[in-house]
């Protein structure tokens, strides 16, 4: 086997990985038999005679396999002078394949000289990271595509109990997979073309999404369910994130001024300047055919979670979207718990001027502190 | 001369024989033949015959670990491999004979105005 050793220079082993991907239809073994030792002669080679003396490595690889005897690939043209037009006899499936062929090995060729080696290097050991990020994003894409663009889940909901953690699951095995090159369809033959460039058109699509979902999901690991679940278990109530009223989560706030009427917009601070903010994590609740989600007031671009009442909207999902204030059903301030609440004076000071008629009545009129 | 046509012809023999005094692996036995000679035998060509001859058991392979580097596959001839180099030495010592007698009388008639 050729397990990676030390002292195999950069271009040496990107050089016997090309000539091992033109061997691919061969049987692992004899392939591995036929590349055995390969890095240290090829080393010899460099060491006396220069990175430039290493040849064509589609050259490289006919040559081996013709003269161990081994049947010539047929597919895929390798054996064209690079960056052919298309020829008499020739597909339009063969010109594709030969232009990606070429495509891809100008870029090994430019990924794996000079300094660019030790990156690239690591970007290919990062793969299985990708194959992972992949499923996700196209699962994150696909949630999003079924409904109303809302803020991202670290698990994609759909609305649907289960459908989106069984979604993740099966689209990373599939993802990974065939990353490894466990499935994928036979190498010969169209098929293996037309799989090739379906590949190529997933891959672009994850990365074109990839923008979008970022920049929704920002503030994944702060907003999930999941992620609230996952620690609710062990969480004491000091460490509970955002406003606490007697131990429970207060999830909005309700203002009146003195003399009992709603106030909207009332920013609140405790002793130390600091905003009383609500945890986004908690203000939202299920109901009965979906949730209720508070959005933020905001100063620009910044989300003011101090600034109450918080308005709130009826959605399909928990996860707040961006776009909310755009659509028919934007949030609003919803009714408070009540109309108004009596008038508040301070002792000294007499009734409040404003007289008590004026207020609207409330639950707790009839409660109503008489002016000493 | 370009003799990369001449050369497939009769790499097996040359590969057996340059593995016949020494043990070697892959570049050693391309240095061999070039010193030997054999400028124009390209490298990959010599390690596909590798291949093959042992495939077909005329050589045996092992392999020596570097401890700052990428492991050698040495190749060494087995009987079987010794046997074939014999038959092979004869056939070409037939062959070219042939050959350069052939070539002896196109000499001749060249030089007499005869063949062109």
């Amino acid at each position: 086997m050729n397990e990676p050793t030390l002292d195999v220079r950069p271009e040496v082993s990107a050089f016997v990985d090309l000539v091992r991907s033109r061997l691919r239809d061969l049987d692992d073994e004899v392939r591995d038999e036929l590349t055995d030792g390969l890095e240290a002669d090829l080393g010899d080679l460099v060491a006396e005679r220069g990175v430039e003396a290493l040849p064509d490595p589609d050259a490289y690889a006919e040559e081996l396999r013709v003269s161990a005897g081994l049947p010539i690939r047929e597919r895929r043209g390798l054996r064209r002078p690079r960056g052919s037009l298309r020829k008499p006899g020739q597909t339009w499936v063969q010109t594709i394949d030969a232009w990606l062929d070429g495509g891809r090995d100008r870029w090994f060729a430019w990924a794996s000289a000079g300094p660019r080696a030790g990156v690239w290097e690591i970007a290919q050991a990062m793969r299985p990271a990708w194959w992972v990020l992949r499923a996700w994003l196209l699962v994150a894409a696909a949630d999003q595509l079924t409904g109303p663009w809302e803020l991202i889940d670290v698990v994609p909901q759909f609305g649907v109990p289960l459908l989106g953690p069984v979604l993740l699951l099966a689209a990373t095995v599939a993802s990974v997979q065939i990353g490894r090159g466990a499935w994928w369809p036979g190498t010969t033959g169209a098929g293996s073309s037309h799989s090739r460039w379906l590949l190529l058109a997933v891959n672009a699509a994850a990365i074109a999404v990839l923008p979008l979902i970022s920049q929704a999901a920002d503030e994944v690991g702060y907003y999930s369910p999941s992620f609230d679940a996952g620690y609710g278990c062990c969480r004491g109530p000091e460490r509970q994130p955002g406003l606490v009223h007697d131990g429970r989560t207060v999830r909005n706030v309700y203002a009146y001024d003195a003399s009992g009427h709603p106030l909207q917009g009332v920013q609140l601070f405790d002793q130390n300047g600091d905003p009383l903010t609500v945890a986004p994590s908690e203000a939202r609740g299920q109901e009965p055919g979906g949730w209720w989600v508070a959005y933020p007031w905001v100063n620009g671009s910044k989300e003011l979670w101090n600034v109450f009442p918080l308005p709130t909207r009826q959605q399909p999902r928990p996860a707040r979207s961006d776009l909310a204030w755009g659509e028919p059903d934007r949030p609003s301030i919803d009714t408070s718990p009540m109309a108004g609440t009596a008038q508040a004076t301070l002792p000294g000071d007499g009734p409040a001027s404003t007289p008590s008629s004026s207020a609207p009545s409330g639950p707790t009129d009839s409660e109503k502190p008489t002016p000493r | 001369m370009d003799s990369t046509q001449l050369l497939k012809g009769v790499l097996d023999l040359a590969v057996l024989a340059v593995l016949a005094d020494e043990d070697g692996y892959g570049y050693d036995i391309v240095r061999r033949m070039r010193a030997g000679g054999l400028e124009d035998v390209g490298d990959a060509s010599v390690y596909g015959t590798l291949r093959r001859l042992y495939a077909a058991g005329a050589l045996t392979s092992y392999v020596v670990p570097s401890e700052s580097g990428p492991h050698r596959k040495y190749y060494g001839i087995t009987p079987a491999g010794r046997a074939e180099l014999k038959r092979q030495r004869d056939d070409w010592r037939t062959f070219s004979e042939a050959v350069a007698r052939l070539l002896d009388n196109t000499d001749t008639h060249d030089r007499t105005g005869g063949i062109r």
